[in-house]
């Protein structure tokens, strides 16, 4: 695997004096699709806004696709990280969703022809290719948040940040943006997400980083990161209720189960072993 | 932003009314004075309140950011209001042409340096009324002792609490656009211009919307009900009375100084 993003020791501390990042090092092959939990404050945020520049390092170093961040400028990063802050309102300005697409290819200096390509293929991946003339605000909220992801995606970035996508949103839009997500990353982007939403990344998650104090706790495959609740537990998080129930009875499930079905699996397994017949419904 | 800083001294614990007269106090000395070095007391003065509120930091901030207008009232009194004896020109007069065009005139300078320092003067007493009052403080103080209406207090404290606010989406907004590749690039004034809009939208609409929600939890929270009381009333307590007194002495003192020609000096026209 190829690495795309690598950090060496990053400090950041706010003109205030908060010290929000302290010593965090990590590296991120292409293609990774990783989850950044913790609690507020725990420095998520200011961490993924070091990927393309919004922050600039205190110390230590950034390189993503072999660039020195701290030598770029943010509107340049923009090309190869893109990053969906997680209120939508906060980009969104243009008077039609095509031109709102459009702004950051336009901002690239790029061929009208190029921009027409880009804009159908961003709104194509969110589902949106219909709502061209629509006026942005009289879309839903997820709507928005979608639209949002594909004026990032219009700058075809190579890594995708999304901060906080399923809050304030009900079930079904914060799994169709995962879902949407998920699909960008099997399409080759590498994509980062902050969240609370542990049944989500139980679900989506490859990868589990977990931030507390400004510094990684944990990291490593999601399975392996809930496998540790008496650790998270030390930072007020928890796995989801399915796995937490079966680290409750380890003797039927000694490893570590992310969802419904696996427990399902585990269960027949045993009985089998046990010599009961069982017919699943 | 000015914004209050909780902590515990001397001034914090005046009641707003007296902040308020001090306020009104500096404003007469800058208004009788115009010597450049009086003036250039009364703000010293007003340091040394910002640190007995040990706000002196906020304080020397806010000024040095005025320092820069200021430097334009003086620079264009210099310029534009001549008077008495010619120092230089600008232009040099050996130039053809334009030699000797804008002198800068020994009255020009005087003058600047008064109007400069004056305007600074009015407007340093703000930081420390801001940083060492809590707004919800001033309101009472301007409904309960002054007998402002309440709503026009309740607009005012609104408004002064409302700008970190906007000035924290502002950033949120520059950093979501810079995001997309938002850059304000070269001196072309109309480029720049256009550059507002990926800015000035969203947080139109988001001030917009933020108004309204305060105005609902305004309502839930029984706004404008008759027979407003207060959990905590504030009274004009010994240190008040004091520092008022000795403004009242301060006031009296400098008027009848300035008619008797000190702290105040003729500029030549």
């Amino acid at each position: 695997m190829e690495p795309i993003i690598e950090v060496r020791d990053l400090h950041h501390r706010y003109p205030n004096g908060f010290h929000a990042l302290r010593g965090v090092s990590l590296t991120v092959d292409r293609g990774e699709f990783i989850a950044i939990i913790g609690q507020n404050g725990s420095g998520k945020t200011t961490f993924v806004k070091h990927l393309n520049g919004l922050l600039r390092a205190t110390a230590g170093t950034v390189y993503v696709n072999g660039q020195d961040v701290s030598k770029r400028k943010v509107s340049e990063m923009a090309r190869v990280v893109g990053y969906c802050f997680q209120n939508p309102d906060h980009q969104i300005f243009c008077d039609t969703v095509y031109n709102e697409v459009a702004y950051g290819p336009r901002n690239l200096h790029l061929s009208q022809a190029e921009i027409d390509e880009r804009v159908v293929e961003a709104l194509g991946a969110v589902g949106m290719l219909h709502l061209q003339p629509s006026m942005p605000r009289d879309l839903s909220k997820g709507q928005r948040q979608r639209l949002a992801v594909a004026s990032v995606l219009s700058m075809r970035p190579e890594v995708l940040i999304v901060d906080e996508p399923t809050t304030g949103q009900d079930y079904r839009d914060g799994l169709e943006m995962l879902n949407l997500v998920q699909r960008l990353n099997q399409a080759g982007h590498t994509v980062l997400f902050i969240t609370h939403d542990m049944p989500m990344v139980a679900r989506f998650a490859q990868r589990v980083i977990v931030f507390r104090d400004g510094q990684i706790l944990l990291d490593g495959a999601t399975r392996q990161v809930f496998g540790q609740a008496d650790t998270l537990r030390t930072t007020f998080l928890a796995p989801p209720q399915i796995t937490s129930l079966a680290q409750a009875l380890p003797e039927f499930f000694p490893d570590t189960v992310l969802s419904v079905a696996e427990m399902v699996d585990q269960t027949l397994d045993t009985l089998q072993k046990r010599g009961k017949e069982v017919r699943p419904s | 932003m000015m914004e209050y800083v909780p902590r515990r001294s001397l001034i914090h614990d005046l009641h707003p009314v007296t902040k308020l007269a001090w306020s009104l106090t500096v404003l007469i000395l800058a208004l009788v004075f115009n010597n450049p070095w009086y003036l250039a007391a009364v703000i010293l003065s007003v340091v040394l309140v910002g640190l007995m509120g040990k706000v002196v930091k906020e304080t020397l901030v806010y000024l040095g950011a005025m320092l820069l207008v200021s430097a334009f009232v003086f620079l264009f009194q210099v310029l534009f209001r001549p008077g008495g004896q010619v120092l230089f020109t600008v232009f040099p007069s050996s130039w053809p042409m334009v030699g000797g065009w804008l002198p800068v005139t020994e009255g020009g300078v005087l003058y600047g340096f008064a109007m400069s320092l004056r305007m600074l003067c009015i407007i340093s007493a703000f930081p420390v009324i801001l940083t060492t009052t809590q707004p919800r403080d001033l309101v009472m103080a301007m409904v309960d002792t002054l007998h402002v209406p309440y709503d026009y207090a309740f607009m005012f404290t609104t408004a002064l609490r409302f700008m970190p606010i906007v000035m924290a989406e502002v950033s949120t907004i520059s950093q979501a656009q810079r995001s997309r590749a938002y850059a304000v690039e070269g001196w072309n004034p109309i480029r720049k211009l256009q550059a507002f809009g990926p800015i000035a939208m969203p947080i139109v609409f988001i001030a917009i919307e933020k108004a309204d929600r305060l105005g609902l939890c305004m309502d839930l929270r029984g706004y404008g009900a008759k027979g407003r009381t207060y959990l905590r009333m504030l009274k004009l307590r010994f240190p008040d009375w004091a520092a008022l007194a000795l403004m009242a002495i301060v006031i009296i003192g400098s008027i009848v100084a300035a008619t008797q020609g000190y702290g105040w000096i003729v500029i030549p026209q």
